[in-house]
């Protein structure tokens, strides 16, 4: 009777997430169907980028890479900008690659100053680069490669490729000190090491300092200095709750490649967190649990404060 | 909520007086200022020390600016000089350097995060293509963004541009250092200026307290003597106690009047009582050998004391309505004067024709005014019993009736005795008679002109006497026409 009522209830799961998926790649169909994109264009005296927002009607993306490239060649609606691609440079034409799309500009494109054809690559690339499947895109010449001032190739362009606004990025970094806890050639104590990081600002404090260490030291002598965790080991996330920081890490966490011990390699974590402000304890869990141990002795059911005996 | 705060500023005690007024005044004056100068100061830092900034920056990123353009720092970004020399500007304004080359392209970043991006903000292009500095500030993150082009001095030619933040995070520390000295000054001197406030408007108000207590010692009944209060410490004061001594004068004169009044009274009541008492008296003692005539005499001379007695309180009741307070009523309404005036002729005929005087009455002009025929009439009543009364046989009474633009004018000659002149400003005065001696003969009440002259000055009217001794009298009434002037 038992096990009737599981089957009963495995079936009920079946159909029940089989109905979710249904649901979900509807909806997803439908968000694409018409999606909210923004067309990038320099605008009227070529002296920065604007944008519009349209809504795209179209099915399958190779057919969106034409909308947009025909949408680029059109001046924005509110008449605030130019058209990116202007008759003169109509491409000879372009071709989808995996992730990446290569356009072929006639040779009037070279003839453009400077000013202009970096908005014009900035609009195209940026406006491109919106559907999913575009990573990058690439400017040919009558089929060669585009090259800088240097003469060098300016090669495959992302969307990381253009900062748009200088408030912006230097608002997005930020220089500062992390206190990090490192161990010895023994494995058994810590040592602290205080690291001027530029870090971005769009990351939390507290992922950037534990991802730090598990990068190991950076920049110290390598006699002094030793990781203690894992470079294999992944923190899935941390949150701050009432001074308690919830530190997530993948399985990899309990790889052992150095020769250091649990309660250093702990510690590590636990000493670094509790070093930033707002946080006092630590609570520790393994692909989202918190049974069992850490790695062989310590309880992971357990907050965790700083430890300052194993410093020297 | 509204009407709460508002009903506390209209009923509170404590707002409504001087002194809590004077405290807020001062410490009002004293607090605004320092909080304005504050605001002012601190502000003023702010600006001037991030313009300071700026310039500073600015100089600095240009004089980067210019030693990258005589290098080849564009063809090779190792030269180990010129990147210290950027890490160490970095470092010195706590801020971020980008080297852009004129394709737009990050040749370094300070913090090494950015090269090989282009970078395509409006304040680089316009850097690059107008050759002029670029400057803005960010007041929420707190740092200052300035955009140098790179150019050759003489040529003109631009080479790319240097972006340079600086933090602005010392300024604000600074001026919050400021604002908070600033404020614990400003704490001081609050408290300074409550300490002045609360003394002020203690010892400015102390002379008004020395006038309370003045004012409260008359009315606990005790009479320091009337010039012995003084508060000399402000014409203010000096004022009020002046007018407060003003006031118990005037008191004290209406105390004595009313007591001579009432001593009047008595006197004129007690006399026909006096007179009744002697008579019946003395019918009394005669016993049975009184006859019968003397009887019927003496009861008449007993009839008269008692008619006089009447009369003298009839008066007395008259003159109290007619006492000009508030509760007094008249109505005015238009009446022919001419007729009630010839009714009063006609009345009194008999009276003048017993002490053989002779009565006129002359009419200049019909009048039509608005009075209070009970009242005038009964004024002018009085005013020409009394010229027959004191009048010599043979003598005349005449009456006249005139009027001008705004006035009826009636007057009242006789060719009687006269008054004195010293006696002319009294003869309103109650019971006040010119010749006490005739008064037991002539008879009256010594309440006639009082009346009359209440019931003229309730009609807003005037009346004014003329006299010369041996020759006669001419009273002058004068009635508004219409009421509404």
């Amino acid at each position: 009777m038992d096990r009737k009522y599981r089957s009963l209830k495995i079936k009920i799961i079946t159909v029940l997430l089989g109905t979710m998926l249904f649901l979900c790649s509807c909806s997803r169909h439908g968000q694409e169907d018409k999606e909210i994109l923004k067309i990038y264009s320099p605008d009227a005296g070529y002296s920065s980028i604007i944008s519009e927002e349209r809504k795209m009607v179209s099915a399958d993306s190779a057919d969106m890479t034409d909308i947009l490239m025909e949408a680029l060649s059109e001046a924005p609606s509110d008449g605030r900008g130019v058209a990116a691609i202007t008759e003169d440079i109509t491409p000879n034409g372009y071709r989808s690659e995996e992730n990446r799309i290569v356009i072929d500009f006639p040779e009037t494109y070279l003839d453009l100053d400077k000013t202009k054809e970096i908005l014009i690559r900035a609009s195209v690339v940026e406006t491109l680069t919106q559907l999913p499947e575009v990573v990058s895109v690439a400017f040919l010449v009558d089929g060669k490669e585009l090259t800088g001032g240097n003469g060098e190739p300016v090669g495959d362009m992302t969307a990381d490729s253009f900062i748009n606004n200088t408030g912006v990025e230097l608002n997005s970094y930020e220089r500062t000190n992390v206190t990090l806890y490192f161990t010895d050639i023994n494995g058994t104590t810590l040592k602290r090491y205080d690291e001027d990081v530029v870090y971005n600002t769009n990351i939390a404090m507290e992922k950037f300092a534990v991802e730090t260490l598990i990068g190991g030291p950076a920049g110290v002598n390598e006699q002094e200095a030793f990781p203690t965790l894992s470079p294999e080991a992944k923190l899935l996330s941390v949150t701050i709750k009432d001074r308690i920081a919830y530190a997530n890490f993948d399985a990899s966490v309990r790889e052992k490649p150095y020769n250091v011990s649990e309660e250093t390699a702990l510690y590590s974590i636990v000493n670094t967190l509790t070093a930033l402000p707002g946080i006092d304890q630590v609570q520790i869990s393994v692909e989202g649990s918190t049974e069992g141990v850490f790695m062989e002795k310590l309880k992971l059911d357990e907050l965790y404060e700083r430890n300052d005996e194993l410093i020297r | 909520m509204k009407t709460l705060i508002s009903s506390f500023f209209q009923d509170v005690r404590l707002y409504r007086s001087l002194r809590f007024r004077i405290f807020l005044i001062v410490l009002l004056i004293g607090i605004i200022p320092v909080i304005i100068m504050r605001y002012m100061m601190v502000r003023g830092y702010e600006s001037r020390a991030i313009n300071q900034k700026i310039s500073e920056v600015t100089n600095q990123s240009a004089i980067v600016a210019a030693h990258l353009a005589r290098t080849d720092y564009f063809s090779d970004t190792s030269d180990i000089v010129i990147n210290d020399e950027l890490i160490q500007m970095s470092n010195l304004y706590d801020g971020r350097i980008l080297v852009i080359n004129d394709d737009f392209l990050i040749i370094k970043d300070t913090y090494g995060k950015s090269q090989g991006r282009y970078i395509v903000s409006s304040e680089v292009i316009s850097c690059m293509n107008g050759s002029r500095n670029m400057s803005s500030r960010d007041e929420e993150n707190r740092y200052l963004e300035i955009t140098v082009p790179i150019l050759d001095e003489k040529t003109g030619k631009v080479y790319g541009a240097l972006v340079a933040s600086a933090s602005t995070d010392s300024i604000h520390d600074n001026e919050e250092l400021l604002d908070r000295r600033a404020r614990f000054i400003e704490v001081i001197i609050f408290i300074i200026v409550v300490m002045i406030a609360t003394a002020l408007s203690g010892t400015l108000l102390k002379p008004f307290d020395k006038v309370i207590k003045a004012v409260d010692s008359v009315k606990e009944g005790f009479d320091p003597g009337m010039e012995s209060i003084e508060v000399p410490d402000y014409t203010e004061t000096k004022d009020i106690m002046d007018a407060f001594h003003h006031l118990m004068s005037r008191m004290a004169e209406v105390d004595a009047s009313r007591e001579e009044f009432v001593a009047n009274v008595s006197h004129e009541l007690k006399t026909p009582l006096a007179s009744m008492k002697v008579l019946s008296d003395s019918l009394i003692q005669s016993g049975d050998s009184v006859d019968a005539e003397t009887y019927r005499e003496f009861m008449q001379d007993i009839a008269a004391e008692v008619d006089r007695e009447n009369k003298i309180i009839n008066n007395l009741l008259s003159l109290v309505k007619l006492d000009g307070n508030k509760d007094t009523e008249i109505e005015l309404e238009p009446h022919e004067l001419s007729p009630m005036l010839q009714q009063l002729i006609k009345t009194l005929t008999p009276l003048a024709e017993k002490s053989g005087v002779e009565l006129l009455y002359e009419e200049k002009l019909p009048v039509e005014a608005d009075v209070d025929e009970t009242k005038l009439s009964l004024a002018i009543m009085n005013l020409m019993e009394n010229a027959i009364k004191y009048n010599k046989p043979g003598g005349w009474v005449k009456v006249t009736l005139d009027a001008d633009l705004q006035f009826a004018v009636i007057t009242v000659s006789d060719s009687g005795m006269g008054i004195p002149e010293e006696s002319i400003n009294k003869i309103y005065d109650r019971f006040y008679r010119v010749d006490k001696s005739h008064s037991r003969e002539i008879g009256g009440t010594g309440l006639g002109l009082a009346i009359t002259r209440n019931a003229i000055l309730l009609h807003r009217g005037a009346i004014k006497a003329a006299s010369i001794v041996g020759e006669g009298t001419t009273f002058t009434v004068k009635i508004p026409l219409r009421k509404d002037i």
